[in-house]
């Protein structure tokens, strides 16, 4: 029976006795794959990283302090609540979204018999299926400007998620402060629009 | 009262957890410390996987925000090192699917001017040099786990397990990646006297 990868790996590695193998003495396949293993891991192993100037190291580590400065952001109102710029940058796009939602259910023909503002922002009336959502709609470029920045991290950092209801609830649960914020964020976004 | 000499000599003084609670705590020139500490070996995790320098030095800087951001989530369940290489291979994973082809086959001689080669004649110093760069090139062109295997086992000299714990699989699994890359290597280097 013919070597496992991981005993080929152990003896190439040379974790592991040829002796204990007694079966490499007469399987030249065996022994090709564990010599082509080996050449492959020597080769590898003398390859060195090209090593940068010494002045590298110390404009890499002024570049990571600038940035980690710059990630804490200057003192703010929020900064004593354990607010970052990850957070910060959340809400903007939490802010920016909800404006575009609020400006599409303006836009949208209300119900006949339906009294304006009684519907929740999420429960969107079926009229909405036949509203126009172009792809040049400037209200989602500015969320596509927002949101090209977020990667996946940053985008859970958000507390953002796809359920029905998510911006309501996102706004329920914002505090005075951050309420107020949000009030001018879309403020400013709906003087743009 | 202590003078900014003190401060940074008891920071160098302190171990590698104390630092990092040194670092919550908000102690100036905390992290700072932790990057020099740790700058050369994420940036070559970075330069091995990505296969150019450019790109190493972003990549390096977007590993320490990120542990910046994560430092409370950081356990001591490993080292300091193993943790930032945890961080280093996922974002080098992120950067490489979001990219295709990779740029680190592009890498020029040139690069590689500042490996210390002084006791040797030009010629072997070029020789070494144009193979170096085609072996690295070999390996960024490498499926991305194999890759991330091989870089962590072969450069970094860490254990199976510790790989395992890396990239969140079974030792069985990191041996299996391991005996791919090899393989995958050495017949991307077939034509070449290995």
């Amino acid at each position: 029976m013919h070597l496992t990868i991981e005993e080929l790996i152990d003896l190439a590695e040379r974790t592991s006795e040829q002796s204990r193998h007694p079966h490499l003495q007469s399987c030249g396949l065996c022994r090709h794959q564990l010599a082509e293993l080996q050449s492959a891991l020597s080769a590898a192993a003398e390859v060195e990283v090209p090593e940068p100037s010494p002045l590298f190291w110390k404009h890499l580590s002024e570049r990571i302090h600038d940035a980690v400065a710059a990630e804490s952001g200057p003192p703010s109102r929020f900064t004593n609540r354990g607010w970052t710029f990850p957070s910060w940058r959340g809400l903007a796009v939490a802010g920016a979204a909800a404006a575009v939602t609020i400006a599409i259910y303006l836009t949208i023909p209300q119900s006949v018999g339906q009294p304006a503002g009684v519907q929740e922002i999420s429960a969107v009336p079926p009229e909405a299926e036949a509203f126009p959502l172009s792809d040049d709609d400037p209200s989602l470029a500015l969320v596509a400007d927002l949101t090209s920045q977020l990667d996946a991290d940053a985008f859970d950092e958000t507390g953002w998620s796809s359920h029905a209801g998510a911006v309501d609830e996102a706004v329920v649960n914002l505090t005075e402060d951050e309420r107020v914020e949000l009030q001018r964020l879309l403020n400013e976004e709906l003087a743009k629009s | 009262m202590p003078t900014r000499l003190d401060a940074e000599t008891c920071l160098a003084d302190l171990t590698e957890s104390a630092l990092v609670e040194a670092c919550l705590a908000g102690r100036p020139g905390a992290f700072d410390l932790i990057v020099e500490r740790h700058q050369r070996s994420v940036y070559h995790l970075c330069c091995r996987f990505v296969g150019n320098p450019e790109d190493a030095s972003d990549l390096s800087q977007e590993v320490f925000l990120r542990a910046y951001r994560g430092l409370r989530g950081f356990r001591g369940g490993s080292s300091l090192a193993t943790w930032l290489y945890r961080i280093g291979v996922n974002v080098c994973l992120n950067r490489v699917s979001a990219r295709t082809p990779l740029d680190g086959t592009t890498e020029s001689v040139d690069d590689q001017q500042y490996i210390d080669t002084r006791t040797e004649s030009a010629p072997e110093r070029l020789i070494k040099q144009q193979r170096g760069a085609r072996v690295r090139a070999a390996i960024a062109a490498l499926p991305r786990k194999q890759r991330a295997t091989l870089i962590l086992r072969i450069y970094h000299e860490m254990s199976h397990q510790e790989i395992a714990d890396v990239l969140g699989s079974s030792v069985g699994a990191v041996k299996a990646n391991f005996f791919h890359a090899l393989s995958n290597l050495k017949k991307q280097l077939a034509s070449e006297v290995l």
